[in-house]
C-alpha cells in the first residue's frame, strides 16, 4: 500500500510539473500583453517589462517562477489590482469558492442518495419515474438557470436568503448559490445510485442475505448500501472538483468574488501570474482529487488493496 | 467507514450553519437605511496609487478619499479644494498656488506644497511608469500641458511654470494623477503602498476603511478635510459592490442598492420608470482605418463606410443606453472654454451623415478606382456586450452598401496589440478624453502619434494643429477655430475616421439620493451624495 501511494505522488508530482510547463509556454504564446495600453511609451513599457522581469529569457523566467512558488511566492498581478501578491488574491477567493464547492457537494450527495435509493428500491413504480424525471432536470438545465430561479423566488420575492453575497453574511449568502450549483450533482448522483442499487439488489448474495431471512432495512444498509456506495466515491472525486472549477456563472449571477471569476478576468486582462496560478490550483485540485479516490478504492474496497499488493 | 463519512457530513453541515448564525447577528441594516448608500459597480479598483493608477473605478475611489489643488463644480468649472486661491500671471504662464493652512492628513499631519512637488516628481519618474507622466513630464521633448517646472517656494505656495500657456491646466489639477502625496508616509510604505486601507494617507473629504479587492470597498467621512464642515448633510457612509446583471437590479428592487447601471438588453423594461437616469460620458466611440489597407487608403470607400452607418439607429435600437450620435470626434458637453461654451456648439456637425445611397455611390466609385469589383475588410472589436452589439450592426450597415466584411473579436488587450501591430482593417475603437480640451481627442490623429493606428497623415491637419499649439496659442478662440477646421479635414474632408457614438450610460438610481456629478473629462464625482430622509 505505502510503495502504492508513493508512486500515486510521484506521478502526481510530475503531472503538476508538466501542466506548470505547458501553462508557461501558453502564456507565452498568448496575444497582447499585460502592460498594452495605449497612454505608456514604448520606454515605460520596456522599464515594466524590466521590473517584472518580463525581459527575461522563457527558461530564467520558468526556473525563476518555479523556485518562487516553492516558497508559495506566485508573484504580484500585474493589471487586475496592480502589484497584490498572487497567492493572498487567490487565498481568499479560493476558500469562498472551496466552501461553496464543499456544500454543493453535501446537499448534492445527500439528496442523490436518497433518490437513487429511493428510485431502485421502488423500480418501475411512479417514484422511480418521479426520480428519474428530476435527475434529468437537474443533469440537463443550466445551473444558472436555477440561481436565477432561486435569486428571484426564493431571495427576491420571499426576501429568505440575500440576493447577492455579502462578507457579512457569509454562510447565509452561500445557501442559493449552493442549492443551484447542487443540482447537477444530485442529478449524476441519483442516476449512478439507482443502477448500482438495481445491480447489487439482483445479485446472488442479497438473494443469499434475503433467504436467510434478514429484515429489509438490514439487507438495504448492510449489504446492497455499502457495496453500490464504492463506484459512487470514484465519481464524488471529479463531481467536486467540477463544482470548484466550474461554478463561475453562478458566482456571476449572486456577486461572489470566487477563483472562477478570477480566472476569467486574469485571462482577458493578460495578467499573466494570475492566469497561472488559477490554472495551477485548478490542476492542483484535480490531481489531488484523482489521488484521493486512487486511494480511497483501496480502502473501501480490501480486493483491490489485496490485489495491488499482492501483484507488487 | 461509513460513520467516518457520515461524521464528516455532519460536521460539515454544523460549520456551515454556524458561520450562517454568526453572520445573521452581524447583519447590518440595508443600504438604504440611516445615511448610508450603496452603489453597484461592474469594474474593480485596479490601483489606489495614484501615481500609476488608470481605470475609471480606481479614479472614483481616489477623488473620494483624496483630493487636489482644485476639483471640478457641477458644470465642470475648476474650483477651490485644496489651494484656497491661485495667482495666474498675465502672460497665462506661471501659477502660483495657495495651499490651506487647514488642509490636513487624515493622521493629522500637515498638507504642504512638497506633497505636491514629491507626487508630481514621482508621477514623472521613469521608474514610476505612470500612464499619465505625459501630462506634466517636463524633462520629456514635450508633455500636454506645456509644463516646465514646479517648486514649493514655502509650505503654503506651490508654483508652477509653464512654457505656453495651458487653457486646461486648472481643471486638470482635479484630476487624480496630479493628487499630493505624503513622502514620509509613501516612503516608508515602499512597495506596500496604497495596496490595503492601512498602507494609505487620505486628504479628500472621504477615507476608505474598507476595501475587499474585487469584492467591495467602503468610505466614510474624514474628519481633517478642510471643507468637513460643509459635508455635514453629506452621506456619513458610501460603499460600493461590485456586481452585474440581473441579481444586481434585483437588488436594486429589494431596496439593499442605491445605484445600478442597466444594460442595454433590460433598458426597455424600465423605460419611463421615474428612477431611471441617463448620463453622458467622454468616451468616444468610433471605427478606426487602417491607411495601410490598400482599400481604406482611397477616400471613396471611405466616405462609402460613413455613409452606410445610421448611428442615430445604432442608438436608439442596438445600444438604447443613452448613448448619442457623434458630430465629430470631440464628444458633447465635455469640454468648456473660458466662457462656459462647449466646443461642439462652435465645430458643428462635421460627420458625413447617413445616406444609404450615396454610399452605394461612393463605393463603386471608389471600386473603379482601385480596378476592383468586391471589397473585404475585417472588423475588429473586443468581446463587450456593447462592442459585439454595435460591431454587428456596423458590419451588416457595410454589407449592404457593397462591402464583405469579416469578424474578429478578441479581448480588449489583444484587440490593442493588433492595432498597435499594423494587424487590423476596419476597428472599433474609442477614445476617454484626459483632460477638458478638444486637444485631448484632436493629438491623436496627428502624423507619427503613437494612438494614431490607422497611419493617417495630413500636412492640412497637422499645420493646424501645430498652429493651434503655437501661433495660436495664447488666443483660446483661434486655437479652437484651429481645432474645428482640423477636426472638419480629419472626419469630414478625408473621412480618416468614423466617428459612431459618444456613450451614454443608463442606470437606475434611487430617488432620494442626489449629488452624483458627471464630468465628461475627468472624473464622475460621488463625494457630494446627499440621501433624503
Amino acid at each position: 500500500m505505502k510503495k502504492y501511494i508513493g508512486k500515486r505522488l510521484l506521478i502526481s508530482l510530475a503531472t503538476l510539473l508538466v501542466i506548470l510547463l505547458v501553462l508557461f509556454v501558453m502564456m507565452d504564446l498568448m496575444p497582447g500583453s499585460p502592460f498594452n495600453d495605449e497612454k505608456l511609451t514604448e520606454a515605460q513599457k520596456a522599464l515594466l517589462y524590466a521590473k517584472y522581469g518580463l525581459d527575461q529569457p522563457f527558461l530564467t523566467r520558468f526556473i525563476t517562477y518555479l523556485k518562487n512558488m516553492l516558497t508559495g511566492d506566485f508573484g504580484v498581478s500585474y493589471a487586475i489590482n496592480k502589484d497584490f501578491s498572487v497567492s493572498s488574491m487567490i487565498s481568499s477567493r479560493l476558500w469562498i469558492s472551496v466552501k461553496l464547492g464543499f456544500m454543493a457537494m453535501i446537499i448534492g450527495t445527500i439528496l442523490g442518495l436518497i433518490l437513487g435509493i429511493l428510485a431502485a428500491l421502488n423500480h418501475n413504480t411512479w417514484i422511480d419515474t418521479l426520480c428519474s424525471t428530476i435527475s434529468v432536470v437537474g443533469v440537463s438545465v443550466p445551473s444558472y438557470v436555477f440561481a436565477l430561479l432561486l435569486c428571484y423566488f426564493i431571495a427576491y420575492k420571499l426576501g429568505l436568503f440575500p440576493i447577492l453575497y455579502n462578507a457579512a453574511q457569509q454562510g447565509k449568502s452561500l445557501v442559493l448559490p449552493a442549492i443551484a450549483l447542487s443540482f447537477s450533482p444530485t442529478a449524476n448522483i441519483a442516476r449512478f445510485t439507482r443502477s448500482e442499487m438495481l445491480d447489487v439488489l439482483n445479485s446472488d448474495y442479497i438473494l443469499l442475505v434475503k433467504s436467510k431471512g434478514l429484515k429489509d432495512y438490514k439487507v438495504i444498509l448492510k449489504h446492497a448500501m455499502r457495496n453500490s456506495l464504492i463506484p459512487i466515491v470514484t465519481i464524488m472525486g471529479p463531481i467536486l472538483v467540477g463544482l470548484l472549477t466550474g461554478s463561475s456563472v453562478v458566482e456571476k449571477v449572486f456577486g461572489i468574488p470566487g477563483l472562477g471569476t478570477l480566472l476569467i478576468t486574469a485571462i482577458q486582462s493578460n495578467d499573466y501570474n494570475v492566469t497561472i496560478a488559477c490554472a495551477f490550483v485548478y490542476s492542483l485540485m484535480y490531481i489531488v482529487a484523482i489521488f484521493v479516490v486512487d486511494v480511497l478504492y483501496g480502502v473501501i474496497d480490501p480486493r483491490i488493496r489485496v490485489a495491488k499488493e499482492g501483484g507488487k | 467507514m461509513k460513520k467516518l463519512l457520515v461524521s464528516a457530513v455532519a460536521l460539515a453541515m454544523l460549520a456551515g450553519c454556524s458561520s450562517g448564525g454568526a453572520a445573521s447577528t452581524a447583519n447590518t441594516s440595508g443600504g438604504t437605511a440611516g445615511k448610508s448608500v450603496t452603489i453597484a459597480t461592474d469594474t474593480d479598483i485596479l490601483s489606489m496609487n495614484s501615481s500609476t493608477s488608470t481605470d475609471g473605478t480606481s479614479f472614483i475611489a481616489l477623488t473620494m478619499c483624496e483630493a487636489g489643488l482644485t476639483q471640478l463644480d457641477e458644470k465642470n468649472v475648476p474650483v477651490s479644494d485644496l489651494a484656497e486661491s491661485w495667482d495666474v500671471s498675465s502672460d497665462g504662464l506661471e501659477y502660483t498656488f495657495h495651499i490651506r493652512k487647514d488642509a490636513k492628513w487624515s493622521d493629522g499631519t500637515a498638507l504642504t506644497a512638497n506633497d505636491f512637488v514629491y507626487a508630481w516628481n514621482r508621477l514623472i519618474d521613469p521608474e514610476t511608469a505612470s500612464d499619465y507622466a505625459f501630462l506634466i513630464d517636463k524633462n520629456a521633448e514635450s508633455n500636454t500641458t506645456n509644463i516646465k517646472d514646479w517648486t514649493a517656494e514655502d509650505d503654503q505656495t506651490f508654483k508652477v511654470t509653464l512654457s505656453k500657456p495651458c487653457d486646461f491646466f486648472l481643471s486638470l489639477c482635479a484630476f487624480p494623477s496630479l493628487f499630493p502625496l505624503n513622502e514620509k508616509f509613501v516612503e516608508e510604505q515602499g512597495d506596500q503602498y496604497a495596496l490595503t486601507t492601512d498602507n494609505m494617507l487620505y486628504c479628500g473629504p472621504y477615507t476608505l476603511t474598507e476595501w475587499t479587492p474585487s469584492t467591495s470597498w467602503k468610505f466614510v467621512k474624514n474628519d481633517q478635510y478642510w471643507d468637513a464642515a460643509s459635508y455635514a448633510e453629506n452621506v456619513d457612509e458610501a460603499n460600493w459592490i461590485l456586481v452585474q446583471g440581473q441579481s444586481a437590479i434585483l437588488d436594486y428592487q429589494a431596496g439593499n442598492i442605491d445605484y445600478v447601471k442597466l444594460t442595454s438588453e433590460v433598458i426597455d423594461d424600465y423605460a419611463g420608470k421615474e428612477d431611471v437616469v441617463t448620463s453622458l460620458t467622454g468616451y468616444s466611440w468610433y471605427l478606426s482605418l487602417n491607411f495601410h489597407n490598400e482599400a481604406l487608403a482611397n477616400n471613396n470607400i471611405r466616405k462609402a463606410i460613413a455613409y452606410a452607418i445610421n448611428t442615430d439607429e445604432l442608438c436608439t435600437s442596438v445600444l438604447k443606453d443613452g448613448s448619442t450620435p457623434l458630430e465629430g470626434i470631440v464628444t458633447k458637453s465635455t469640454t468648456a472654454n473660458a466662457d462656459g461654451k462647449d466646443f461642439r456648439s462652435i465645430s458643428g456637425t462635421v460627420v458625413p451623415g447617413y445616406d444609404e445611397a450615396k454610399a452605394k455611390e461612393a463605393f463603386e466609385a471608389g471600386c473603379k478606382e482601385l480596378g476592383v469589383d468586391s471589397v473585404t475588410l475585417e472588423v475588429l472589436y473586443e468581446d463587450a456586450d456593447v462592442s459585439k452589439n454595435c460591431a454587428a450592426y456596423v458590419m451588416n450597415a457595410l454589407e449592404k452598401a457593397g462591402f464583405t466584411t469579416e469578424a474578429k473579436c478578441e479581448p480588449k488587450k489583444s484587440r490593442l496589440q493588433d492595432m498597435q501591430n499594423d494587424n487590423y482593417d476596419v476597428a472599433l475603437h474609442r477614445w476617454g478624453p484626459d483632460y477638458a480640451d478638444p486637444q485631448t481627442y484632436m493629438d491623436l490623429f496627428v502624423t507619427g502619434a503613437s494612438n494614431n493606428y490607422g497611419h493617417y497623415e495630413s500636412e492640412k491637419y497637422d499645420s493646424l494643429i501645430e498652429k493651434a499649439l503655437t501661433t495660436d496659442a495664447t488666443d483660446s478662440t483661434k486655437r479652437w477655430e484651429d481645432f474645428a477646421e482640423a477636426e472638419k479635414v480629419l472626419v469630414n474632408e478625408d473621412t480618416a475616421i468614423i466617428p459612431l457614438y459618444q456613450a451614454g450610460n443608463t442606470a437606475l438610481q434611487n430617488t432620494k439620493l442626489t449629488g452624483i456629478q458627471y464630468h465628461g473629462a475627468g472624473v464622475d464625482s460621488y463625494r457630494h451624495m446627499k440621501l433624503a430622509a
